[in-house]
């Protein structure tokens, strides 16, 4: 590609510039290839890249700079308006999330019951898994005490007795080994879940943090 | 190098750069003077020149070099400015960074 081809591909793209901004772009880069000295010429093109890819460029921070000053226009202008109502995430003011919430208590009330409910259940069935894991191992201990006590006296009930309490022992150590499982594994991961919800929930409250 | 330099650093830099000649200098040497200290391509200074002249901070004038006219920037008193706001700033985070980096003793 020769330095005029490139300014004119450079100029076409860069149509939706002003006149005068285009050729300052144009004037530009033809001092640059100039100055780079007619042997650099092929290296400082692929260097510079493609005609469109330099516009692109040049564009692309137009843009930025525009929003830039929209930006600062805007700031400004807010500052000399009064504050507007505190905006919560989503773009709506904290009014109409409140009036939507009290609206809406038909659907998420009922939903929220079921949950709560469905949580006071699963901690009933801990606490059932619990009493029944020391009410096995406490009647296992009785019935073979019980059970010893009597093989003195009648030996083949004091065996069946002694036998029956073994079985509940076994059962129940059983259940000891299900409530260790609830301690360790269940109740933890039940625990970091609603944690993480509640941290999300709450996250999204937070304003970014400014970019540097 | 692993770090990217953002708007303002590079708006620092050229300013910088230009500053230090009075007289002003024309685009290629600004180009390879930058280029000499970060790697950007030859493509990223033209719109930041661009902007700074804008925003009033750098000016341009054009003087006869070899038979054409080449287009020379030069610094303005608001650009002056401008750039030492920006080494404030500089200063103020380099500190900071090195703080994180090699501790209290730094300083």
């Amino acid at each position: 590609m020769t330095k005029r081809d490139f300014l004119l591909a450079l100029n076409d793209a860069l149509g939706s510039m002003t006149g005068d901004e285009r050729s300052a772009a144009i004037k530009y880069y033809s001092d640059y290839i100039d100055d780079a000295g007619p042997e650099n010429l092929e290296n400082v093109l692929q260097e510079l890249g493609s005609p469109e890819q330099v516009a692109a460029s040049i564009l692309a921070d137009a843009d930025a700079a525009q929003q830039a000053v929209n930006g600062a226009a805007a700031a400004e202008a807010s500052r000399t308006m009064p504050p507007p109502a505190p905006r919560a995430p989503g773009g709506m003011p904290v009014w109409a999330w409140i009036l939507l919430i009290c609206l809406l208590f038909p659907v998420w009330l009922p939903i929220l019951a079921t949950l709560g409910g469905l949580l006071v259940g699963a901690i009933g069935i801990g606490i059932g898994f619990f009493a029944t894991t020391f009410a096995l191992l406490i009647c296992g201990v009785v019935l073979v005490c019980v059970g010893i006590v009597t093989a003195f006296s009648a030996p083949p009930l004091g065996l069946l007795v002694m036998g029956v309490g073994c079985i509940g022992l076994s059962i129940g150590a059983l259940f000891c080994m299900g409530c260790v499982f609830l301690c360790r594994t269940v109740i933890p991961a039940t625990a970091r879940f609603v944690g993480r919800i509640c941290s999300r929930i709450f996250r999204r409250r937070q304003p970014k943090t400014a970019q540097g | 190098m692993a770090f990217t330099t953002g708007t303002a650093m590079m708006d620092a830099i050229v300013l910088s750069v230009v500053g230090k000649e009075p007289e002003g200098t024309y685009g290629y040497k600004i180009t390879q003077d930058v280029r000499s200290v970060i790697e950007v391509s030859e493509s990223t200074l033209y719109p930041v020149l661009r902007r700074l002249q804008k925003d009033g901070c750098l000016e341009t004038y054009d003087q006869e070099f070899g038979g054409r006219n080449r287009r020379y920037y030069k610094i303005t008193p608001g650009g002056t400015e401008r750039l030492q706001a920006h080494l404030c700033d500089w200063q103020d985070y380099k500190t900071k960074i090195d703080r994180v980096f090699y501790g209290e003793e730094a300083e």
